[in-house]
Formats: C-alpha cells, structure tokens, sequence
C-alpha cells in the first residue's frame, strides 16, 4: 500500500500520539472484550440448562392438556379455562451488565386465593388439573428464560461489536500508524544522511578550494 | 417499575394452557398472521415477554432479528405439540455463532 504521509517531524508527532491512542484503546477494548466473553459463555450454559428444563417441562403440560382435550368436550374445556383467576404480569427493570442495557424480570406475584385453578372441579378432568399446575411450575423458569435469552441476544451484538473494533484496531489501524510512523523516520533519516554527504561534500570542495 | 403484560401466540391447542395462567393468549393458524400480530404486539409495547410457538419459528425469524436490538420484548420459543424442534436451541447457536465467530456450543 502507498503511504501518503508528509514526512515531516510535525506529522510524526502526530502519528506517534495517534499510535498511543490506538493502542491504549486496543487494550481497553480487549479488556472488555474478555470480560463480555466470560459473561457470555456463563449466560450460554444457564440458557441452555433453562431451556432444556424448560422444554420437558412444556411438552409434558401439552400431553396433558392433549389428555384433558380428549376426555372432556371442547366446549367444557374452553369454558373451564376462558376466566383465569389469575394474572400473570411481570415488572421489567434494566439491568446494566457492562454498559448494555438489559431486562431484568420480575415474577408480580400473584395471589393465589383458592388455588389457581379457575373453575370448580365437578366438570373438568384430573389431567386437566396436572397440566395447568405444571404449567403454573415452570412459568418462573420460562420467564426466567426469557430474560436469559434476551440478555444472550443482546450481549452477542455487543461482542460481535466490541469483536471487529478490536480486530479493527490490531489488524488495520495500528499497523498502519506504525508503518507510516517508519516510513516517516526512514525518511527523516535519510534526509539526514544526505544532508551530511553534502556538506562533507561541501567541505571537500571548500578546503581543495584553499589549497590550491 | 412498570408492569407488563405477557403474551403467548402460537396454535390454540399450545396457548390454552397459558390462558389458564392469566397470561394473554392469541391463537393463530398460520405464519403470515402471526408475524403480523408479533409485530403489533412488539410494537404495543405493552408485552415484557412473548411466547411464540415454535411452529411459527421460521416464519417469525426476520422480525426477530429485526428487534433483536430492543431490550423489550423478549420473545421466547416454546416448543409446539409435537414438542422441541431445537429452533430455539438453533437460534441461540446461530446467536452465538454470529458473536463469538465459531460455534462453541457443539464442543
């Protein structure tokens, strides 16, 4: 690549100050990059421990539910479920995990007067029953899980970003500042030299002009 | 702190359990519908989580990734009747994949 630098002292001050910049910004940028990571690989692990409990949780609630399709009317069943007694509502907070912005969710307890079945049990099915209660259990790990993923999700974006300026900065930036940094002190040196030569040169000729 | 809501959208049979919990329901049949009510729901901004069926994973993705930036909604796969598929697994995988620049979870 052509350099296009104004070989001067000027210029290679600048580039000297720009290249401390660069590196100290690499460092601190890697810094965080490895922290993020850490963060991350934890979070991963939890998302994929939540996801597989809650998962098998889930599955088994629906062949309940299937059940309790099968062996009462649909119009029952609908019936039976159609006023929840409950309400499941959740308060989000943000959280700040290395100056990214995530949720934090928190369960709004709800009281549970009489159970949290919402219909009597003369004209519902015992698998009916089992499916919602099981359900009911593994509500806090899936909102649990929604919180895990999202922070995944959102802490993924910001490695990917933290990932290319640090890459940016080893494999572009820096080394770019430190060849126009040698081409400017090779030049300089040069010009030195040359200086030199000539006014050896100059010499030369003054002091054969004195002799003869 | 403000409160919200939780939502689940997928086929009737998966969300009528949920409906029994107090959470909003919003039974869909087919994949257009559903990104189309996702996207209302997102916007509404009245939802902290959205369960989506994971039979609608693949029609849903884009927008996924469309608001995958915001902090709310999180919107979470639960596997459908037929149990897990693994979109949900695949997704946080392709996630990582993206992020980290290999896939680390198949070690």
């Amino acid at each position: 690549m052509e350099i296009r630098v104004n070989p001067t002292r000027m210029e290679l001050l600048r580039l000297k100050k720009r290249l401390k910049v660069a590196v100290r910004g690499h460092k601190l940028l890697k810094d965080k990059f490895d922290e993020l990571m850490k963060n991350f690989m934890q979070l991963v692990n939890e998302s994929r421990r939540l996801r597989q409990e809650v998962e098998s949780a889930l599955t088994d609630s629906m062949q309940g539910f299937m059940m309790a399709r099968a062996v009462m009317s649909r119009e029952a069943l609908e019936g039976a479920i159609a006023f929840p007694k409950v309400k499941a509502e959740i308060t989000a907070s943000v959280k700040n995990v290395m100056s990214i912005q995530v949720p934090a969710f928190q369960m709004v307890e709800p009281e549970y007067k009489g159970g949290i079945y919402p219909y009597g049990f003369a004209q519902t099915s015992g698998e009916l029953d089992q499916a919602i209660r099981k359900l009911s259990d593994s509500l806090k790990s899936l909102i649990e899980l929604a919180e895990v993923e999202k922070t995944v999700e959102l802490l993924a974006a910001e490695i990917e970003r933290t990932r290319r300026r640090v890459n940016a900065l080893e494999y572009v930036m820096i080394p770019q500042l430190q060849e126009k940094i040698k081409f400017i002190v090779m030049k300089l040196d040069e010009n030195e030299r040359g200086n030199l030569t000539r006014l050896m040169k100059i010499k030369d000729i003054v002091r054969s002009a004195e002799n003869s | 702190m403000p409160t919200h809501k939780i939502a689940a959208v997928g086929e009737e049979d998966i969300v009528l359990g949920f409906k029994a919990l107090g959470i909003e329901t919003f039974p869909v049949t087919d994949g257009d519908t559903t990104v189309k009510l996702l996207e209302q729901l997102i916007n509404s901004q009245e939802y902290g989580i959205i369960f989506v069926s994971e039979s609608m994973a693949e029609k849903v993705e884009g927008l996924m990734a469309e608001y995958g930036a915001l902090p709310l909604p999180s919107v979470v796969y639960i596997p459908g009747t037929q149990g897990g598929q693994g979109f949900a697994m695949a997704r946080i995988r392709r996630i990582i994949e993206r992020a980290v620049g290999a896939d680390i979870l198949s070690k």
